[in-house]
């Protein structure tokens, strides 16, 4: 899914602005010739600049391209569904894993996931591998490298 | 030197690092033979369990994890014609059209020779040139180490990219992540935007999880490819058909290993371009061109050597100066960091040993592979069958806990989430996401030398031309930033005298 530079370059430019103009936000320091804001500064000046060359580069080819190219994949529900579902899934750990625990929540990422990806045909063993594998990281991360994964809900048994 | 070396090996060989070596040799394996699960995700993926590690067991890791994925990018590409890591996709064609002749052992098994050679003449480069550069850069001043960054981040800006203007926008992300958090010289917090997390800045390695791991789990489960596995047995070809075949194409081999030795140590170059480019000039300067493409030995020999000995010489230059080869070296820098070392030429005086354990783990992952690599030509069928869309829901949740881990926080799995969605899309509008790690990792190196270069030169900036290197530097640097402009207005006029020349003759 390819938008037109000119798409990008003005992105880019909006946030060169909006992020330079933050910068004015940065207190003086007694003392301190050279502040905090000058590296930012000439980052975002070659960052709005680059901005612009797409901005002028893409425009020439507006008429001929259009302002998006779509490719094979991004023409597919189906395609753009995985894609939620990644997206979803993240969201869901983020938010849940805190109360139901790490190896629910990432069984329940990867059992989507597989079912989405593989399709009905494969239910048992993708039921096997969404069980299994967060067990084994959960051992790997939380016994052997003492880290403290979210317990939630299992907390007592594992 | 001697005495180093005694450290490094008393410090590799010790149980600890040698099992992460082993282990490390069976991932990079299983991950560079996943066509979508390249040797830079690989060390992604890595990392988080490497912060539990010593200094030494966590770049013996990543050293042998690198070394043994490169290699395994080779199985697909040869058996799949689906390169496993890019640094294979120069020869895949070659490998795959020797698969199709029943010859899919042979071009495995000639690959691993070739791989080994260039590896080991990688480790014997990395290991005599870096202490000796080391001393050189002990003279380096903050002039020639903001010239030394700048050099760095536009080489990956420009090489990474079709488009130059869109590796620069990659670098400057990068560098404007960097900027986020307090400022180390003033103190004065930068674009955090009232939210405290970000005042300790943005972490680096769930940046780098997001932008390889995470954007490579998306595309893989939204663009799947389908792969057709040539059914022929295969399995290791003889020794003396190998060395034979080896011994006929010695120049080639030699070529490609001192090519990719000095390709890897250009900043921001890597083993990717070391394989092309040896590719390409195997093919210029051979007997037999026409051969090229058909299944012809001579088309892997050069690449496949190319590219292992560029792995290990990319770590020239983030060894001695601290700034990056490739995507790579520039999470091993993030690594240093971590461990609380100080990547450039004071590493060798302070750390010496460890530095040199790296050499030694280097050594020890290239004679590594000659066994295991004889195994997974013979498993590498099986290996290959197991469906990438299965495994990318499992590398999801590994990139998950492997955020978490960092400091116990869901701030690392959110940085993963939003880094891997934005990767994903400027990959699809042909921005690289390379430069902007290289930029995030060496932000901060450029910016205080810059600071300290303009303080102590009390604003002057022909201070940044006064000593004999960093001018050198500087004008490099300026040459480079000046290029796309002088080829552009170049081949304007080439193209405007074509154009008359094609009027004069109608």
């Amino acid at each position: 899914m390819r938008f037109n530079d000119a798409v990008s370059g003005l992105l880019i430019m909006v946030v060169s602005v909006v992020l330079f103009a933050n910068t004015f936000t940065f207190p003086d320091v007694p003392g301190v010739q050279y502040g905090a804001a000058i590296f930012p500064r000439a980052v975002l000046t070659v960052m709005f600049g680059a901005g612009a060359w797409l901005l002028v580069k893409g425009l020439a080819t507006w008429r001929r391209d259009g302002w998006l190219k779509a490719d094979a994949w991004a023409c597919r529900a189906r395609n753009w569904m995985m894609f939620a579902l990644v997206v979803a899934g993240m969201l869901f750990y983020i938010l849940a894993a805190n109360t139901v625990g790490f190896v629910p929540a990432a069984s329940a990422i990867i059992f989507v996931l597989l079912l989405a990806a593989r399709g009905h045909r494969h239910l048992l063993s993708s039921a096997a591998l969404a069980l299994s594998f967060p067990l084994l990281l959960h051992y790997a991360f939380v016994n052997a490298l003492r880290v403290p994964l979210p317990a939630g809900w299992l907390g007592g048994l594992l | 030197m001697i005495e180093n070396l005694q450290a490094a090996l008393a410090l590799v060989f010790t149980a600890d690092v040698l099992l992460a070596i082993v282990f490390s040799c069976l991932f990079g394996l299983f991950t560079g033979a996943m066509p979508g699960v390249s040797a830079t995700v690989a060390v992604a993926l890595l990392v988080p369990v490497t912060f539990f590690m010593s200094p030494v067991a966590a770049l013996a890791s990543i050293a042998t994890a690198v070394a043994i994925a490169i290699f395994a990018g080779d199985l697909p590409g040869g058996l799949l014609r689906i390169p496993g890591t890019p640094a294979s996709a120069a020869y895949a064609d070659e490998a795959y059209a020797m698969t199709r002749k029943g010859e899919g052992g042979r071009a495995l098994t000639i690959s691993l020779a070739c791989s080994v050679i260039g590896g080991l003449v990688g480790v014997l480069a990395l290991s005599l040139s870096a202490p000796m550069l080391a001393d050189f850069a002990l003279e380096f001043r903050y002039h020639e180490y903001f010239w030394l960054a700048a050099i760095g981040l536009t080489t990956a800006g420009f090489v990474c990219a079709d488009n130059p203007v869109k590796g620069l926008v990659s670098v400057c992300i990068g560098l404007m992540l960097s900027t986020v958090g307090f400022d180390m010289i003033s103190g004065v917090p930068r674009f955090t935007f009232g939210y405290f997390p970000l005042l300790e800045g943005i972490h680096f390695i769930p940046v780098m999880i997001g932008v390889f791991a995470v954007a490579e789990v998306i595309r893989n489960l939204v663009q799947p490819t389908s792969t057709y596995l040539v059914e022929v047995p295969e399995k290791p070809a003889a020794v003396r058909d190998v060395v034979g075949t080896v011994y006929r194409y010695k120049g080639k081999v030699a070529t490609g290993s001192v090519l990719g030795v000095i390709i890897g140590a250009l900043p921001g170059a890597g083993s990717d371009m070391a394989s092309w480019v040896s590719y390409a000039i195997g093919k210029r300067f051979s007997r037999t061109p026409e051969k090229f493409g058909t299944g012809h030995p001579e088309g892997i020999v050069a690449a496949t050597s190319s590219n292992n000995a560029a792995t290990c010489s990319t770590w020239i230059p983030s060894l001695v100066f601290g700034i990056p080869g490739d995507s790579v070296t520039a999470i091993v820098i993030g690594v240093l960091f971590l461990k609380g070392l100080q990547p450039g030429p004071t590493v060798f005086l302070e750390d010496a040993p460890l530095v040199y354990s790296i050499f030694v783990a280097f050594f020890v992952a290239n004679l590594l592979l000659i066994p295991v690599g004889l195994v997974a030509i013979k498993a590498a069928r099986q290996i290959l069958r197991i469906p990438t869309r299965m495994l990318m829901p499992l590398i999801l949740v590994f990139c998950i806990v492997g955020s978490f881990a960092i400091n116990n926080s869901m701030m690392g799995v959110s940085i993963i989430l939003v880094a891997g969605v934005v990767a994903f899309f400027m990959q699809e509008n042909g921005f690289p996401v390379a430069p902007a790690i290289l930029g995030m990792v060496m932000g901060r190196l450029l910016e205080e030398n810059f600071i300290q270069a303009m303080i102590v030169s009390d604003g002057d900036w022909l201070a940044f031309f006064e000593r004999p290197i960093a001018a050198t530097l500087g004008a490099i640097t300026i040459a480079f930033w000046l290029s796309p402009l002088v080829l552009g207005v170049f081949g304007r006029a080439g193209a405007r005298r074509l154009a008359r020349a094609d009027r004069g003759a109608v």
